[in-house]
């Protein structure tokens, strides 16, 4: 339980306490609030299912795959702009603020989960504009505690534009993988939505090339 | 009495030739044109051919963009064969329309007979219907017609399920199309504009030239459902899924002791910092 407030602190980008600073209880953190993650992305899973046994059962592992596949293709590319920026940021700052960027965002899932589920059952449009609507809110959560998370730790002196571009990067990596994820992963929602079709189904709305047939 | 039999068995016989002849005259607008007389051939400058699934199948719609020269004949009353680089097989055919008519050759629809009632201006259109389970490797239907001209193939069928074209060593997949080798951006982008053609940047759409498909004896598709093409994909997601989370829990395990170790040293130093404080 201490484990969970001192993620929700890190999560609402309060300053680590002294005895939580050394690098391998924060390494431990980082890990614990991926875990954590998982579970309330499991929990978000089952209620945007659970107008079906099978979907419900699916989804347990199907979020919690997404959200974790995502974070793990994503941390690459931002370590690397976080070497290549050369920002004085430290690398476990970087991380504790992305895994707790994940940890308050599917917190919010997981929050919401209840609502999700109750308007599935009682409602035709509502549920799946709720379920949608509270991935955007999460997303929305998440960039802002990561985004706050290591401006708050940055030591003093440095520039907080600096650390914008891992932080950019990362959370750019993370919306593509998502989004191919979802789509690899679908169904996730009981109904098709625009996000079933990766990025092909978004391209193909977005993108036509308008010409006349020959006279 | 011989003389009237003879006459009357002459008689039968120019009533039975008059009976087939005059037969072949009344059904000669519904019958399939006979190789026998074909009319010219028309050059396609480009095509299009779109899928809709049926109940039974896949109905291709096919608009053939002619030359203006062909076109300037058909204009004028002509009828013109617009020959397929590859026979109809078993299973497909051409749906009955006013000016198409199947051109029939050594048993195989080989083409279609087209005059001023199949289409407007340079485009003349026909229905093909390929009966088809659509489980598999499959025949593509699309009735592409002979020559260089670039010719499209839409492969999409609707909710992501699209035609997935076995490229051999006449094609070559590209980014958001598929074409044959060495194709440029203005070739296709002009076969866009022929046929009208909203380009997609879905990979469903195909580039042909009709004696590709001739050389290739036809072309072979399967059908992709968004499901199949994401089963692949979610076995190894699951896969790589597993095998972090079991890293992460390895990594719980490792990091319990040393954590726990630098917690507490870290505990001992606040406290002998709060002791030396203290009294003062």
């Amino acid at each position: 339980m201490g484990t969970l407030v001192t993620l929700i602190d890190i999560a609402c980008g309060r300053p680590i306490p002294t005895e939580d600073s050394g690098r391998s209880r924060r390494m431990q953190l980082v890990v614990f609030a991926l875990l954590a993650s998982l579970v309330f992305a499991a929990v978000w899973g089952l209620a945007a299912g659970s107008r079906s046994a099978g979907l419900a059962l699916a989804n347990v592992y199907k979020v919690p795959m997404v959200v974790l596949l995502s974070c793990a293709f994503a941390a690459p590319a931002g370590l690397l702009a976080w070497r290549l920026s050369g920002t004085r940021v430290r690398g476990s700052d970087l991380a504790l603020g992305f895994s707790g960027g994940v940890f308050g965002g599917t917190l919010v899932l997981a929050v919401f989960a209840p609502l999700v589920a109750l308007y599935y059952h009682s409602s035709a449009w509502a549920g799946p504009v709720l379920g949608i609507g509270s991935v955007g809110l999460a997303l929305l959560t998440g960039t802002v505690m990561f985004v706050r998370g290591v401006v708050r730790r940055l030591e003093p002196g440095t520039r907080t534009r600096t650390v914008l571009l891992p932080v950019a990067v990362t959370l750019g990596m993370q919306l593509l993988t998502l989004v191919q994820l979802a789509s690899l992963a679908s169904p996730i929602f009981p109904e098709r939505t625009v996000f079933g079709g990766g990025i092909d189904h978004l391209a193909q709305s977005g993108h036509v090339l308008p010409s006349a047939p020959a006279e | 009495m011989d003389r009237i039999l003879v006459r009357s068995s002459a008689l039968r016989l120019l009533f039975v030739v008059i009976l087939v002849l005059g037969a072949l005259a009344g059904t000669a607008h519904a019958a399939p044109a006979q190789s026998s007389t074909p009319p010219g051939e028309a050059r396609v400058a480009g095509a299009l051919f779109t899928p809709a699934r049926t109940d039974d199948g896949i109905a291709w719609h096919a608009q053939w963009i002619l030359t203006p020269e062909s076109a300037n004949e058909i204009a004028q009353g002509g009828a013109l064969v617009i020959r397929f680089a590859v026979p109809l097989a078993e299973g497909e055919a051409v749906e009955a329309k006013p000016g198409v008519a199947p051109l029939v050759e050594g048993g195989h629809v080989t083409g279609v007979v087209v005059d001023r009632a199949s289409g407007t201006g340079r485009t003349m259109s026909a229905l093909v219907r390929h009966r088809t389970s659509l489980d598999g490797l499959q025949r593509y239907g699309a009735p592409v017609a002979v020559g260089s001209a670039l010719q499209i193939v839409d492969g999409d069928l609707g909710a992501g399920t699209r035609f997935e074209v076995e490229t051999g060593r006449y094609l070559e997949k590209g980014v958001g199309h598929v074409a044959p080798p060495g194709t440029s951006h203005a070739a296709r982008e002009e076969a866009r504009r022929l046929t009208g053609y909203t380009a997609r940047v879905t990979g469903a759409a195909l580039y042909v030239r009709g004696d590709d498909v001739r050389a290739q004896g036809g072309l072979a598709a399967a059908v992709i459902t968004p499901r199949a093409r994401g089963h692949r994909g979610t076995i190894a997601m699951g896969v790589v899924f597993a095998a972090i989370v079991l890293a992460l829990v390895a990594a719980v395990r490792r990091l319990r002791h040393a954590a726990g170790v630098e917690r507490a040293d870290a505990l001992l130093a606040s406290e002998l910092d709060a002791l030396d404080g203290g009294p003062r």
